[in-house]
């Protein structure tokens, strides 16, 4: 019996090991020897035995940046693809600018590929995947201008390309950072709490991703944004498509569900069935550095001066005016799940008002929604006078060359397909952008004071309620059941 | 009685503090634009130095930079020699310690 014993333990642990080596990762240094010239010819030696993984990818939004709109309220069935390569915003705005689709030279820097400078790319040519940007550790692995490997740090010696391909491994923070931290434009610019301070973080400043040192979970950006055949978790706020969700749920549930040592737990998860996680355990927002609040596009092409705010500039000739927030407090809005989206073409009933590009979907009735927080961020895009919609606008080599906007929109018209009738105004926009990251320590979370009895962090009466839930009761109380079925 | 005893003994101290300066021993706080002229990091890896070309007065600075974020981008050349850096620093003494460090240029 005891022989037996010790024959299942040996023989367990020999599985282990065997499967231990096989996640562990491979030392590339001895497979890929270089010398390498160029991006291709790095991606060439790595589909000898990835070829599959390549198809994988060229099936992602990471390659197509464009897929069926399951996000967007109202277009779930369509069978069109939308997304960065074919919609409009009020951060960068647009890909589509310039005759045959120039402006993808500036823009495909973040294009995990070689070569999309044009409308023709070949989306099929696994040789154009690039793997370097994803799984490079080593040899400052960068991109440039023209959608390649940037052959001039490469000649000033700053970026070694067979260094980079002998490093692969699964991507760190700091590929993933490489675009997503400088969305919109620059560091910290875009997403809320998504910024380069994420590299090498504290467990104050993010309990996922904080060091180890800081008492933090040192988390990989794919502890939570899952992978499977190359999709990635996840969904943005602006965007059509997701492939799957990231939910807290995933892992804070069943034996590691929360709230379950606190005092008022109970009381505390009946929150959850209104108020998203993100809700309480991100009071604030943009805690390393600024995050961009609002950007005047009509601004832009003037000779005006630029302030300073949290360390950051207030003004840039090529985009126009910003404000900086630091330490935000969130708005409030209920989402479901899905968002309403300002697609291309799109007509702009009332131009005296906002534009709203994207919003969460959902209110106090919808069952499914809760309330979620977000950074609203404000600013204005050209309309088209006559035709009453946005306006595609050329800023690569065009109007960050001669500032002329009425050059810049025949431009954006000539990419996009969008006419320009010749006459534009500019509108203002709102954007809702989601706060994800910066999950602080369950110290820093809300107490109830904070947004009960009297205080003004949420506005209920926005939210739909009759005041503070907690003395007219919350919406699914008997009371306001009945009330709700009755409206 | 006690408490209010020493309640007022260590106000009686703030103020003396105060009134000589021993307190208030504030690093200056600068900030400056400028281009990397030349970057040394130490042996053991956890500090550097950078001097910087100020972009207005033409001057050069040396900074000592020890955040792991920003030794890590001189380790592996994602920030190097020419580069436009925004940064803060304190100065203490003839020290000057960077409190921010960062590349200007977007997209």
């Amino acid at each position: 019996m005891r022989k037996i014993g010790i024959s299942v333990i040996v023989a367990a642990l020999s599985t282990l090991s065997v499967i231990s080596t096989v996640q562990a990762a491979t030392d590339h240094a001895t497979l890929v020897k270089g010398p390498f010239k160029s991006g291709e010819q790095v991606t060439k030696v790595c589909l000898e035995c990835h070829s599959k993984q390549a198809g994988d990818f060229m099936r992602t939004t990471h390659w197509t940046w464009k897929g069926t709109p399951n996000h967007i309220k109202g277009m779930e069935n369509d069978t069109k693809e939308y997304g960065k390569a074919n919609m409009t915003n009020a951060v960068c705005t647009s890909i589509e600018g310039g005759p045959d689709g120039v402006v993808h030279e500036q823009c495909g820097k973040c294009h995990a590929g070689y070569g999309w400078t044009r409308t023709n790319f070949d989306f099929s040519d696994k040789g154009k995947v690039d793997c370097l940007v994803c799984h490079a550790q080593k040899g400052n692995y960068s991109r440039a201008i023209g959608s390649t490997v940037d052959y001039k740090a490469m000649e000033k010696g700053i970026m070694n390309l067979d260094l980079a391909a002998q490093s692969v491994t699964a991507p760190t923070r700091k590929n993933c950072g490489y675009c997503h931290f400088y969305g919109g434009g620059g560091d910290a610019v875009k997403s809320p709490g998504l910024d380069s301070t994420l590299e090498k973080t504290t467990k104050k400043l993010d309990v996922h991703m904080g060091t180890k040192v800081s008492g933090g979970n040192d988390m990989s950006c794919q502890a939570c944004h899952t992978t499977q055949e190359h999709k990635i978790a996840g969904a943005s706020s602006m965007t059509a498509h997701y492939d799957a969700r990231v939910r807290c749920e995933d892992c804070h549930s069943g034996s590691k569900a929360p709230h379950q040592k606190s005092k008022n737990g109970a009381l505390i998860s009946r929150h959850a069935a209104s108020v998203a996680c993100q809700t309480c355990h991100i009071p604030f927002y943009a805690r390393s550095q600024a995050t961009r609040m609002s950007w005047l596009w009509s601004e832009a092409g003037k000779d005006l001066k630029s302030e300073e705010q949290f360390d950051k500039e207030t003004y840039e000739k090529k985009m126009g005016r910003f404000t900086w927030g630091m330490n935000e407090k969130p708005v409030y809005a209920w989402y479901n799940g899905k968002i309403e989206r300002y697609m291309k073409g799109q007509v702009i009933k009332d131009p005296s008002k906002p534009v709203v590009v994207t919003k969460p979907a959902g209110n106090i009735r919808d069952a499914t929604a809760k309330i979620y927080p977000y950074k609203l961020f404000s600013g204005d895009l050209p309309m088209d006078s006559k035709y009453k919609y946005l306006n595609i606008t050329q800023q690569y080599k065009s109007f960050w060359v001669d500032f002329n906007w009425d050059k810049a929109l025949q431009g954006g018209a000539l990419g996009s397909g969008l006419p320009y009738s010749g006459s534009y105004q500019f509108v203002k926009t709102q954007s809702y952008f989601s706060i994800n990251h910066e999950v602080a320590p369950r110290e820093e979370a809300l107490q109830c004071g904070e947004c009960h009895l009297g205080e003004a962090r949420m506005d209920w009466k926005a939210l739909g309620y009759k005041g503070d839930p907690m003395q007219s009761g919350g919406r699914f109380s008997k009371n306001n059941l009945k009330k709700a079925v009755k409206r | 009685m006690k408490r209010t005893t020493s309640i007022f003994v260590v106000l009686v101290l703030m103020f003396v503090s105060f009134a000589l300066g021993i307190s208030d021993a504030r690093a200056e706080e600068v900030k400056m634009v400028g281009t990397i002229s030349k970057i040394e990091l130490a042996a053991d890896g956890k500090a550097a130095t950078a001097i910087l070309k100020d972009t207005k007065s033409g001057e050069s600075v040396t900074i000592i930079v020890t955040d792991e974020l920003t030794l890590d981008k001189f380790k592996d050349k994602r920030i190097v020699e020419g580069d436009e850096i925004r940064c803060k620093f304190e100065k203490e003494g003839d020290k000057n310690n960077s409190k921010l460090f960062r590349k200007t240029a977007g997209c």
